[in-house]
């Protein structure tokens, strides 16, 4: 116990403020700039889902009219921002914030979906790995919100998985962990995605022996201030209780580093005064660690929050993954 | 904008149509600029005004992945120059960090040059060329992760697995700083990435030059998931490792002692697993209560998965 047994705050009021008030953001070039627009809004989606204040607190018919503008008319699927071409990573931001508001994707449309579908699937290379879109780039992040994209869309086969994953296998490396491509630095986000696809397509039991995995995971964490790190010898951040934490969470080793610890380490990031979460305690906050130090807390132990409990393969909550229809192999 | 004229280009409003949800405080250059750009792309116009102002986008946004493709399209229709749009794109690089489109990009166009010239051409590609550009950009982040995957595609693409600059280059790194774990993973790339069979020579090599980075740095899980690494890639006994680690440790009466490395003692109790269950014990306790107790439920399954210690 600490000395000053004293107990940290989470100040939810203020983060729900640091969200919803666009004008505070406009600083933030980086996060909220075009490109990153879609998965701005799916960041501030999740963590106000999260806190459970998503309803009062964003007009569910703009978020939703938002979404459909964005939308790629010449190969389906969603941009980052109106007029911006369709990108797998936008694409997915939007399925799972449509999905969080409605499970059967209605306001899509049976055209839309397939059409969605169409896209996602045409960025697989004969190698098994997903582009980003028509540039090129191939990164298993690609991989893993293509299989999450298809599985909101009810439209994985084994003919996209059993290659997708078999490149996944590929991108496990010496230490046990996971990079973006294969023989590349593991890194924490990519054993993320490499974990939820292997998560998203039944396939956890190919990592036949995944002690090596957790222990690179759990060593992760850092002392003295208890963060996590996205590889050995980088500074802590909060988004890696997240990356770091949820994959722990799939193979059910949560308890292989220090919750408390962690905790305090997020709680430490606020701030107290204007809201929102930064990646170090007492720098810049922004939207992306609100989110992903808000999905760590519930990780962590989301009643103590009067938290929806989050899904760690989805990052969304369970009470939305469990009205999914779970592809078996 | 002054070399080329736009008057007759109705630029796209990027502001005014869209939904509440989406507005951002742009300033003029960067409405003016993004405007006409998107209004160029739209009628799928590929002119030497059009490649002029993609640069201009991408000096206002290096991250706006459609200008990117715009400008390779571009660059293929009009047949331009590969190798000073190479030059080009490296003043972007060096002052855009951490961009990472820039390093795709840059594969588009190299693979580009290969693709379309000669073998015996003296226009080919000479791979040597890109290594001032990559030693500035990680001189300037030695751990940047987009550039140390972009270097691996190049090692990959132009099979300089044991070309002598690129292992001077990544050996540079390592005495530079020793736990750079970017630079160790290269390495392992370089060194093991080719082979499905181990390599005597080169497995030896290393596991000597490894221990000796071990040896100046005790503490340091770069060099310590690389030996141990090693062994596993090519399903080498981990008991040859038992010297070794035993110079980070001592035991005194069966207890854990003036430990130098808390890499060492999980080493050892995997040695010790089979034919010293209790040393290994011993070993797991000391890393629960003292050496790493912040992992001690990590610990506590190892002690648990040991087999049963024999009588």
């Amino acid at each position: 116990m600490s000395e000053t047994e004293e107990v940290k705050a989470f100040y939810k009021e203020k983060h729900i403020a640091f969200v919803v008030d666009q004008d505070s953001h406009r600083s933030f070039e980086y996060w909220l700039s075009e490109h990153l627009r879609m998965n701005g809004l799916y960041w501030g989606v999740v963590s106000l889902v999260i806190m459970n204040a998503l309803e009062d607190a964003l007009p569910q018919n703009e978020v939703i009219d938002y979404i459909l503008s964005c939308w790629d008319e010449k190969t389906g699927g969603f941009g980052a921002f109106p007029k911006h071409d369709a990108h797998i990573l936008s694409t997915t931001s939007a399925l799972q914030v449509l999905k969080i508001y409605d499970n059967e994707l209605q306001v899509l449309g049976e055209e839309k979906k397939e059409q969605t579908a169409q896209f996602i699937k045409g960025l697989q290379l004969s190698d098994g790995s997903f582009q980003g879109d028509r540039f090129g780039e191939v990164d298993t992040r690609f991989i893993y919100t293509a299989m999450l994209s298809l599985s909101l869309l009810d439209e994985l086969t084994i003919e996209i998985t059993d290659p997708a994953i078999k490149f996944v296998m590929a991108c496990q490396n010496f230490d046990g962990a996971f990079g973006m491509l294969p023989g590349a630095e593991s890194h924490a986000a990519q054993v993320f995605t490499c974990i939820g696809a292997l998560a998203v397509t039944d396939n956890l039991h190919l990592l036949d022996d995944d002690t090596k995995l957790g222990n690179w995971l759990s060593e992760r964490q850092v002392l003295p201030s208890g963060g996590l790190n996205g590889r050995p010898e980088k500074l802590p951040d909060v988004c890696y209780s997240w990356w770091v934490l949820s994959s722990l969470a799939i193979l059910k080793k949560k308890h292989w580093i220090d919750l408390q610890k962690l905790e305090d380490f997020i709680l430490e990031c606020q701030d107290s005064k204007d809201g929102g979460i930064g990646d170090r305690p007492d720098n810049q906050t922004d939207i992306y660690h609100t989110c992903f130090g808000i999905a760590g807390l519930s990780l962590i132990d989301f009643e103590k929050y009067n938290f929806k409990e989050i899904d760690p393969i989805y990052c969304m909550p369970t009470e939305v993954t469990k009205k999914f229809r779970k592809w078996k192999k | 904008m002054s070399d080329y004229n736009f008057d007759d280009v109705e630029p796209v409003k990027i502001n005014e149509e869209y939904p509440q949800l989406c507005q951002i405080l742009y300033d003029e250059e960067y409405t003016k600029t993004m405007g006409i750009l998107l209004a160029l792309l739209q009628k799928s116009e590929y002119s030497e005004r059009a490649f002029f102002l993609t640069q201009k986008g991408i000096e206002l946004l290096a991250s706006h992945y459609t200008i990117w493709i715009y400008r390779f399209d571009i660059l293929i229709h009009l047949n331009k120059d590969l190798f000073e749009e190479l030059d080009w794109c490296e003043q972007i690089a060096l002052e855009n960090e951490k961009n990472y489109q820039i390093w795709n990009y840059r594969q588009l166009v190299i693979s580009r040059i290969v693709a379309t010239t000669d073998k015996s051409s003296s226009k080919k590609f000479e791979p040597h060329r890109e290594f001032p550009i990559l030693e500035a950009m990680l001189d300037s982040d030695p751990k940047n992760h987009h550039v140390w995957a972009y270097r691996k595609w190049f090692v990959e693409k132009f099979a300089l697995y044991d070309d002598s600059k690129e292992n001077e280059f990544v050996n540079g790194v390592i005495a530079a700083d020793l736990r750079n774990n970017s630079a160790w993973s290269h390495r392992f790339f370089l060194k093991f990435s080719q082979d499905k069979e181990i390599n005597k020579q080169v497995f030896e090599a290393e596991s000597e030059f490894v221990q000796a980075m071990i040896a100046d740095s005790p503490q340091n899980p770069s060099t310590w998931n690389y030996l141990t690494g090693m062994y596993n890639k090519y399903k080498q006994s981990l008991s040859e490792l038992e010297e070794f680690c035993l110079k980070f440790v001592q035991f005194v009466d069966g207890q854990v002692q003036a430990v130098e490395s808390s890499y060492a003692l999980e080493v050892l109790a995997k040695i010790y697993e089979v034919n010293k269950t209790d040393t290994s014990v011993a070993l797991y306790d000391a890393l629960a209560l003292k050496y790493d107790p912040i992992r001690v439920n990590y610990w506590n399954y190892q002690k648990r998965n040991l087999p049963v210690a024999q009588n």
